[in-house]
């Protein structure tokens, strides 16, 4: 009993109102999104059908029958993408390609500038506040989920170049800024936090840091408006710049994930961008958030920093900095590289693992909701001093540098298979 | 219970409040009457602590209480020996919230005749990036005076009692 009694977070009633706000949130952008995906596929088919048809009639002609059934089974998905929405071909629903394809306006973009409007404009009471807040993490469970889309070859293959890239460029920013900070005369305090925070993971790595370099509130406070404003402009930028230059979708995956800082809006670009930039981003990512014990043991060292108490020592600051969650996602890996029939696969239908699939965008658009709902212009107006000009610099420099390492890569080494 | 409290005077031991704690202490001098610091500890930053891969949660929240704790006590000990040196009757407040909702209950819930607090010469962007606490005050009392002391008024020189 007094387990359970544990287990259950004190004042949780506070969370409700903002969690609640969050699903219902998610609930309607989903259906939104569902309900555009729909039009924007009838609006395809609707121009796709005659000149699929007039292949039809040519292959006919020909004999090719290999062809012929093809483009009928080609012909017939079309045809049920209109009679799910009643239309006939040459109807046009020409708005939902312009949103959904042109302005890539998805789940993702929805929920996020959303929330952002809701948020700045309308402004959020502050009993949602604290749930909004919670509902962040909620991402969490969708990225163990996602572990059913990889297999032990796809780790050791992408999750080993990007552990390398992301080892390369989160100690190359840390120790670049850290050793600029010091050279400048910034103060130990909001040296070691910009270090970590524009190495790994942003806020994440700011909250790691700032006790053990013993940050003071107003750096912290430049720190975090600083990642915020560069991690929010860049989620916005990065998807169209992305298609703008043509990298493909593995190659985007990686370049977020060494690019953008905070992890949440780094899975939200990169989702965003499609299938294939996430699942290369997050595998990124798992590897990426492993080294922020590590980033926090290169601050205490860099600065000499003397630790006590509980937290004392390589071991002890490993434990309590490491992401335990991440081992959830590498053991789904595990079952998923045994191929055990029981639990099928993402892509077969009535499986365990094509259940789990089936929900974590779900979990996703929740945890979209509460980063839409939590970015506030008045705390990224906070950005500033020596923190804006490290930060602007660092994020600048890894774009740059990301973009060119992930070309020369190319595709093949970062792109997930998930075994197929 | 409401009691009559003089000038209430929000403190957050930052260099622009210096020439409001001045002007405070000349008024309650000037008018004989006690003279309120309140500096509110906002817990701003702890609205952070639950970031995705936060670590070390517990640890950075103990860090900003013990940060905040600091600063209010060097604001509150800074205004304490000023009221001290200039003999003015004095007594400090110190609450935890939302500066502008907690400056805003102490008012309420006391018979303060005047509020007065400082204000950064701030212009262009940094007026822009500023929260500007005096304004939303100004906006939020509509019956209370506010009397909003520039940073670029200076350290004003006690007169000689001669």
């Amino acid at each position: 009993m007094s387990l359970l009694r544990s287990m259950i977070v004190p004042g949780w009633p506070r969370y409700i109102p903002g969690l609640l706000l969050c699903i219902a949130f998610a609930l309607i952008v989903m259906n939104i999104d569902h309900v555009l995906g729909k039009y924007h596929k009838a609006d395809a088919a609707s121009a796709a059908i005659p000149k699929i048809e007039k292949k039809l009639a040519e292959a006919r002609a020909a004999g090719d029958s290999d062809t012929v059934a093809g483009l009928q089974k080609k012909l017939e998905k079309n045809r049920e993408s209109l009679e799910k929405v009643g239309g006939r071909a040459g109807d046009r629903w020409s708005w939902a390609t312009f949103f959904y394809q042109t302005l890539q306006f998805k789940y993702v973009a929805m929920l996020l500038i959303g929330g952002i409007l809701i948020r700045n404009i309308f402004g959020v009471p502050g009993v949602f506040l604290p749930g909004i807040g919670i509902a962040r993490p909620i991402i969490k469970p969708g990225i163990i989920i996602l572990g059913v889309h990889y297999v032990w070859s796809d780790v050791i293959r992408v999750g080993g170049t990007g552990l390398l890239l992301a080892a390369v460029f989160i100690f190359g920013t840390a120790i670049t800024v850290m050793w600029v900070c010091r050279r400048f005369g910034v103060s130990d305090g909001l040296g070691g936090i910009m270090g970590a925070g524009t190495g790994v993971c942003g806020v994440s790595a700011i909250i790691a840091t700032s006790p053990v370099v013993n940050a003071k509130p107003r750096d912290m406070a430049y720190a975090i408006g600083t990642i915020l404003l560069f991690g929010t402009a860049m989620l916005f930028i990065m998807p169209y710049l992305g298609r703008a230059i043509d990298v493909s979708e593995p190659q985007f995956g990686a370049w977020v994930a060494v690019a953008i800082l905070n992890t949440a809006q780094l899975i939200a670009a990169a989702e965003w961008f499609g299938e294939e930039s996430r699942n290369t981003a997050v595998l990124i990512n798992a590897a990426r958030i492993m080294l922020i014990p590590l980033i926090v043991i290169f601050a205490v060292w860099f600065y000499g920093l003397k630790t006590k108490g509980a937290d004392a020592g390589f071991w002890k600051t490993m434990r309590s900095k490491f992401p335990v969650f991440i081992l959830g996602f590498f053991i789904l890996i595990i079952f998923n590289s045994l191929n055990i029939d029981a639990l099928g696969g993402p892509k077969v239908e009535g499986t365990p693992f094509w259940a789990m699939n089936a929900v974590y965008k779900w979990f996703f658009a929740i945890g979209f909701a509460g980063i839409g709902l939590s970015i506030s212009i008045d705390d990224m107006k906070k950005a500033g001093g020596s923190a804006f000009l490290v930060g602007s610099g660092a994020a600048t420099a890894k774009m740059i540098l990301g973009l060119i390492v992930v070309l020369l890569i190319g595709t093949e080494l970062l792109r997930v298979t998930g075994g197929n | 219970m409401e009691t009559s409290s003089g000038i209430l005077l929000a403190i957050d031991g930052e260099q622009h409040t210096e020439s409001a704690i001045q002007w405070a202490l000349d008024l309650a001098s000037v008018l004989n009457c006690e003279l309120t610091a309140v500096h509110v500890r906002d817990p701003y930053l702890k609205q952070f602590f639950n970031d995705i891969y936060a670590q070390g949660r517990e640890e950075y929240l103990e860090h900003v209480d013990k940060c905040l704790v600091i600063r209010g006590e060097e604001a509150v000990s800074s205004f304490e020996s000023a009221a001290a040196k200039a003999g003015v009757r004095h007594r400090t407040v110190i609450l935890d919230g939302d500066p502008v909702e907690k400056i805003r209950s102490e008012l309420c819930s006391h018979k303060y005749h005047l509020l007065i607090l400082g204000r950064k010469a701030n212009t262009g962007i940094a007026a822009w990036r500023s929260r500007d606490l005096p304004s939303k005050l100004t906006d939020a009392l509509k019956d209370i005076p506010v009397l909003v002391v520039p940073e670029s008024c200076g350290l004003r020189k006690q007169k000689d009692p001669q």
